[in-house]
């Protein structure tokens, strides 16, 4: 079996700096009153757990990983550390080390960001965290991307909660809404920071709501709200569809409302994906992705499109690693989404 | 169970949604001016671009030129590309936010052209759905202000259906009297609470940052007074002339037109003590406070305290630069400064006998805005001459550009024996957030559209920068100074270094 010697991959670290300034002819690390040559920037540890199997969906995933990382790092420079997980073979860990840079735009200055790459075998996940936690960058917060969500299960994958300050996961592609969502219910319950971007999703579509909301004559109505209804593609209901409902109850009992919540599943292949929430009560209310990221919200039949940034990974991780303190609006939603798809709330399924 | 946010609406998510703005239409007088084609249009199609801004947001530029609306949005779209900074145009994003903005040809002194905006309000207000909330930004000369406030209140468009604010850009009087009368004439019309003084200073990030850097870290306000600090320095120099300002120039002065307004709110901000809440109200208080402690000098104390100068010709690299008084629209025996130097106490005992010297200038080495701490030097140097001549600790804010903060300290040369030498710990915005940070423009406006005054200037700061500022006024007027008496391209006058060695203090070099 292969290791990884930590010191070396930060021998390796300091080697990659200097030689990129020698490349820059300014032996500056920092900004100061320096306006050009590079900077080395880093304001946290990504650590990014990615599938690394044969074919070619894994090649694309593993390609649109890394055009987010790299978009990401203009606005969260960071360490980041790549792990690529293979699905068998020995147990093995390798590393080697890397740099982006990129010039923002009107400065003469290029900021470089560190990468590491780690490949592992899955049977070696239980040392990744060993390995991590040396290669850190000291005294900033460590966030972890776990992209594939099977992950997730694994008693392995334990290792990585006493180091990170955050855990992304995204459960948008489970099939099993109800155990996804109880397993994150559960972690969360046990005082784990963990995030899922298929609530991350549902930002800019709340946001909406919550808009309308502000009109002060919807408002007025808002405890006249009887009823929720939910409607998404796919074999089976997303697990958005629970989030969205969970949350919108909530929110409506806070105000004196208690409606009652249906999902209308409208069939057809592939995932599920939220499509229609009509909010009925007084006025009418119904929010509707058209296409892409188009929305149309209707109040009583007045319509109004909006649209909104894709829903691109590094849109949602950007949302998030905005966000290192506690949640306490998804914390509280997602035992009722847990719930509601498990049916052991009134209303579900 | 969620917690309902102040504003009632069960929905918001504030850890998450960006800030809502209402809707509402902008009026801008003085429309064709260069504020609004270099700061205020940009920053609007930010806005925009930024989703930002609401669906029905809408803009009318009035000014005395004849233009159709077509003509308007032309003429703003290119000023749009050709100012926008740090960011690209792009050109669906305008086609949606020009549908918005519309033109009338007007005179501040003719009342038909506030009922003429009535009528074009109301409008706006129907098809656009604005909920009659209106924010009117004065861009035009400072002598226009009081009537163009006059003539909204005349025309009955100072109340509406929503809420009407009135933005007022810096000069805010050319002295206390001054001052007092411009307020009382904006009073007659809008409540100070819908008057919002803008200084662009305050919208700086850097300048925001210094109350989350101050009040957010338990580090350094233990250190922030008179026993650790020996002195602050406050530099703002701009390494252009008065480009083409010439006349109005003539008239400000670097004192009026730097120290009064943006500088000694820095000072404030620096200095200030912390507020008990984010309130505008309570951090306004706060500033205020600090202002109105600002030791007011006599005359005597202005001589020894204050340093004015104005730059004269010199080669700078391979350039000929012209003197002030040779620049196009000066008088050639100009007097005004082109170069203010001050140093300021805080009567209050947290800064007690703490000088702080402020310098703004004109045709200085470089653009630079700074703010620097000096602390004090250790009470005693174990290290003798192997300190190399130990400097004390400098913390610098910088406000631009680089924006960031540095703190330098003593740090042991490697090798043998025990040599220091001073190193830098850095902080820069660029590279910790990367992005673009919003211009001062963008923040400021965002924030008087939802009614958020903490970045402005109330009436009582405004008059107690100039009770501060006035008694040098005073004697520089009556003064004969020997101008010019620093060249394009120098650190200002000696008179600026003399000013600090009489308290064993140098200017630093940013």
């Amino acid at each position: 079996m292969s290791a990884i010697v930590p010191q070396k991959v930060l021998h390796d670290l300091a080697g990659l700096w200097a030689g990129i300034d020698r490349q820059a002819g300014d032996g500056s690390e920092t900004a100061g009153d320096s306006s050009t040559g590079v900077l080395r920037a880093c304001t946290m540890t990504l650590v990014v757990l990615l599938d690394d199997q044969p074919g070619v969906e894994s090649a694309a995933a593993e390609q649109y990983a890394g055009e987010a990382i790299a978009l990401l790092m203009r606005e969260h420079p960071s360490r980041t550390i790549v792990v690529h997980l293979r699905p068998s073979g020995d147990p093995s860990l390798e590393a080697r080390v890397s740099a982006q840079c990129w010039m923002p735009f009107g400065k003469t200055q290029q900021i470089c960001c560190e990468q590491i790459d780690i490949t592992a075998t899955e049977a070696a996940l239980g040392d990744v965290p060993g390995v991590v936690l040396p290669l850190a960058a000291p005294d900033l917060p460590l966030v972890v991307w776990c992209r594939p969500i099977r992950l997730f299960g694994l008693p392995a994958f334990a290792g990585f909660y006493p180091l990170a300050g955050k855990v992304i996961l995204d459960s948008g592609d489970c099939p099993d809404a109800a155990a996804a969502l109880t397993n994150l219910a559960s972690a969360i319950a046990s005082g784990k920071r963990v995030c899922d971007l298929a609530w991350t999703r549902l930002t800019r579509r709340r946001e909406l709501i919550a808009q309308i909301f502000e009109n002060p004559v919807y408002l007025s109505q808002v405890s006249t709200i009887t009823g929720v209804k939910i409607r998404s593609t796919g074999s089976a209901i997303p697990v958005s569809a629970y989030y969205l409902a969970a949350w919108l109850r909530q929110c409506l009992e806070s105000a004196g409302a208690h409606p009652t919540l249906e999902f209308v599943s409208e069939g057809g292949a592939g995932r599920g994906e939220l499509a229609v929430v009509e909010i009925n009560g007084r006025n009418q209310v119904e929010v509707e992705l058209v296409e892409g990221a188009v929305f149309e919200a209707r109040v009583d039949g007045l319509a109004h499109r909006t649209s909104l940034p894709a829903f691109t990974d590094h849109a949602l991780l950007r949302e998030e690693l905005g966000l290192m303190g506690r949640d306490p609006v998804y914390e509280a939603t997602v035992g009722l989404a847990a719930k509601l798809a498990s049916g052991l709330e009134p209303g579900a399924r | 169970m969620l917690e309902v946010m102040s504003s009632g609406n069960p929905f918001q998510d504030p850890i998450r949604f960006e800030r809502r703005v209402p809707e509402c239409t902008v009026v801008i007088f003085g429309a064709n001016g260069d504020l609004t084609k270099r700061k205020l249009l940009p920053a609007l199609y930010r806005l925009a671009y930024e989703q930002r801004l609401s669906p029905g947001f809408a803009v009318v530029g009035i000014s005395r030129t004849q233009m159709t609306d077509d003509r308007f949005r032309e003429n703003m779209r290119e000023s749009v590309a050709k100012y926008l900074e740090d960011a690209p145009f792009d050109e669906e994003v305008w086609t949606g936010f020009a549908t918005g903005l519309f033109y009338m040809a007007g005179d501040v002194n003719d009342p038909a052209s506030y009922q003429g905006l009535a009528t074009r309000l109301r409008d706006i207000e129907e098809t656009r759905h604005t909920g009659g909330n209106v924010l009117f930004y004065l861009s035009t000369q400072p002598s226009q202000y009081a009537a163009a406030a006059r003539g909204i209140g005349g025309a009955g468009i100072a109340k509406g259906n929503g809420w009407r604010r009135l933005v007022v850009e810096k000069p805010f009087g050319h002295d206390l009297e001054s001052a007092r009368s411009l307020s009382a004439a904006l009073h007659e019309v809008f409540d100070e609470r819908d008057v919002y003084r803008i200084d662009h200073y305050l919208g700086k990030e850097t300048v925001q940052n210094i109350l989350a850097f101050r009040f957010g870290n338990g580090i350094f306000e233990p250190l922030w007074n008179r026993r650790y600090i020996t002195h602050v320095q406050i530099t703002a120099a701009e390494s252009i002339g008065v480009e083409g300002r010439g006349s109005y120039y003539q008239e400000a002065g670097s004192l009026r037109d730097m120290i009064q307004n943006h500088l000694l709110q820095v000072m404030a901000t620096i200095a200030m003590e912390p507020s008990a809440t984010f309130h505008p109200g309570s951090v306004r208080d706060e500033r205020s406070k600090l202002l109105r402690s600002i030791h007011v000098m006599k005359p005597d104390e202005v001589a020894l305290n204050t340093v004015a100068g104005q730059y004269g010709p010199a080669r700078v690299g391979a350039t000929s630069l012209p003197g002030f008084r040779e620049e196009p629209g000066v008088d050639p025996a100009s007097r005004t400064d082109t170069y203010a130097a001050a140093t300021f106490f805080v009567d209050n005992w947290r800064w007690a006998g703490v000088p702080f010297y402020i310098r703004t200038g004109k045709r200085l080495p470089k653009r630079v805005s700074e703010i620097a701490i000096q602390f004090n030097a250790p009470p005693h140097d174990m290290f003798d001459a192997n300190g190399g001549g130990a400097r004390p600790n400098l913390l610098i804010v910088r406000i631009q550009p680089e924006e960031g903060i540095s703190l330098k300290f003593l740090s042991k040369q490697p090798g043998s024996g025990m040599k220091l030498r001073p190193v830098s710990m850095d902080f820069n915005y660029g590279s910790s957030f990367g992005g673009r940070s919003p211009s001062a423009y963008e923040t400021l406006l965002l924030d008087a559209i939802a009614g958020d005054a903490t970045l402005y200037t109330r009436q009582d700061m405004v008059e107690a920068s100039w009770a501060a500022v006035e008694p040098i006024a005073a004697v520089w007027s009556e003064r004969q100074f020997d101008f010019p008496n620093y060249p394009c391209g120098g650190w200002g006058p000696n008179a600026a270094d003399e000013m600090l060695a009489r308290r064993g203090h140098v200017w630093r070099t940013p």
